[in-house]
């Protein structure tokens, strides 16, 4: 497989940019450190590459109500300009992906993948689409569309400033388009606020410098994947391949919220009810760990008494609350609150507490 | 890349001063390639080790790396202000992030140390 490279990527190694895999995309890890990067985010602003997130566009006359079919959430609710983060769910009740899906017109929707899902989802929403001969057609444009994100307390400021708009009627999820072919979404993969932006390749590059001066000029700084990865970890947003995947329902993940029961149908919904019904045999847990060892993906997690009871999904050190926390996996009927749990990291085994999630709510 | 002309260094990205004990640390090179360091398993003192011995670990955001004995000898001491502020590691890791002064038993190891520039070509290896 050749690996994928933004459409920037020369800048970005130009900047010093620590380059990295990432879903076959060549990426930026981090410029300067992971540290400093994040610290832009929480305390000014940070400016991020996000290219490799799978966009797709869906149009047609039944686009609406296939994607009310094919998601678990009532997307045909949703007003033109506005969005939602909706699961894509199989006929098992397991997450396709997890994504962000825009209305842009009655019957056209954008759609933001993570870049790990992207080419499965394609080919299932394809195959869904052929079966049962929806009129709907779905265009990959993922590498014709460049998308930047500005995060933290002066992206507000930024975004206005730059696209020249007044007050502060901007909903979340909702997005504007500006000439000449800017679009612009509040929204944000972080507990800070932010905006992504999205234009032609060949808008990019124009773009990114305008946005690179203003976030510099606030004290902020460009930022990589790594820094990324932290906030949405702080913010429990759940991470494709990690706590997103097939064999995951929303329920084991505790997003019943973004499953609408009252919907006639949608994909995955008899299995869904039925464990509703059973209780799920899986749940996510937040770890506090203590010590200074990161858990890493997979870790498997046991009970104190020894019992293997689950695995680590992703692990992380928080800078601000200057922790080590985890996500992770955990049988239903084992922990509750506040109960010790073992991590097993290769030669040792580090003590995790349970925690309330989202992280840093009541701990 | 920050490669000082008055240390020695090892192929695991190791430097070592020499002096009556030999201070050794990780290479700027590394502290890079390792990005933020969380934690440091310090070696243990009084530890006797051999050139090449996996003497503790590092923990980054990024990964977990062993950290190997340059010589062999006794460690005499470590830095325990990393304990606190292992981000040393990054910030300095030539002068406050050093990791341990090894008491030297065999001066002839010091031959399979690289200098700078040894060191340098090495690098490009990588």
């Amino acid at each position: 497989m050749t690996l994928r490279e933004l459409p920037l990527s020369d800048f970005h190694r130009s900047c010093g940019a620590r380059m990295g895999v990432f879903c076959g995309w060549e990426m930026p890890l981090y410029y300067r450190s992971i540290r400093e990067e994040y610290f832009a985010c929480t305390n000014s602003c940070g400016l991020f590459d996000i290219s490799h997130l799978g966009k797709f566009f869906l149009r047609g006359k039944e686009a609406t109500p296939f994607l009310d079919y094919a998601t678990c959430r009532k997307v045909s609710e949703i007003k033109e300009g506005r969005g939602k983060y909706i699961f894509f769910l199989n006929w098992r009740g397991g997450i396709v992906d997890g994504a962000t899906l825009f209305r842009e017109k009655e019957e056209e929707w954008l759609l933001i993948s993570n870049a790990g899902a992207r080419e499965k989802l394609f080919r299932w929403l394809d195959y869904l689409i052929k079966t049962n001969k929806w009129e709907v057609e779905i265009e990959d444009v993922t590498e014709k569309k460049a998308l930047f994100a500005i995060q933290g307390p002066e992206a507000a400021v930024i975004a206005k400033e730059l696209f020249q708009v007044s007050g502060d009627n901007w909903p979340k999820f909702s997005f504007r388009k500006f000439p000449p072919g800017f679009q612009v979404t509040h929204l944000a993969f972080s507990k800070e606020d932010g905006f992504e932006i999205m234009s032609d390749v060949s808008l990019g590059s124009g773009l990114w410098e305008k946005l690179l001066k203003e976030v510099e000029r606030r004290g902020g700084a460009l930022c990589g994947l790594g820094a990324r990865d932290l906030l949405r970890f702080e913010a429990t947003f759940p991470l494709y391949g990690q706590e997103i995947d097939e064999t995951i329902t929303p329920l084991e993940l505790g997003r019943e919220d973004l499953v609408d029961w009252e919907k006639a149908d949608f994909i995955g919904k008899k299995p869904l009810l039925l464990e509703k019904e059973e209780g799920s045999k899986k749940r996510l847990v937040g770890l506090e760990i203590l010590g200074r060892r990161i858990p890493r993906y997979g870790y498997p997690l046991y009970t104190k008494e020894g019992m293997p009871c689950g695995y680590v999904t992703s692990g992380n050190y928080s800078f601000s609350w200057h922790k080590v926390l985890a996500l992770g996996f955990i049988s239903s009927i084992s922990g509750e609150k506040g109960e010790t749990l073992l991590v097993a990291a290769p030669r040792t085994r580090l003590e995790a507490i349970i925690v309330n999630l989202p992280f840093g709510e009541g701990g | 890349m920050n490669i000082p002309d008055n240390l020695l260094y090892t192929r695991e990205h190791f430097w070592v001063k020499k002096g009556d004990l030999a201070t050794c640390g990780i290479t700027d090179y590394a502290q890079n390639e390792l990005g933020d360091v969380i934690f440091v398993e310090l070696p243990e003192e009084g530890k006797k080790v051999k050139q090449g011995d996996k003497i503790g670990e590092v923990e980054s955001i990024k990964t977990v790396s062993y950290l190997y004995a340059p010589l062999s000898g006794e460690v005499m001491e470590v830095n325990r202000e990393l304990d606190k502020r292992p981000e040393l590691i990054n910030q300095s890791p030539y002068g406050e992030g050093w990791i341990c002064k090894i008491q030297p038993e065999n001066e002839e190891e010091f031959k399979n140390l690289m200098n700078k520039e040894e060191y340098e070509v090495f690098l490009k290896t990588q």
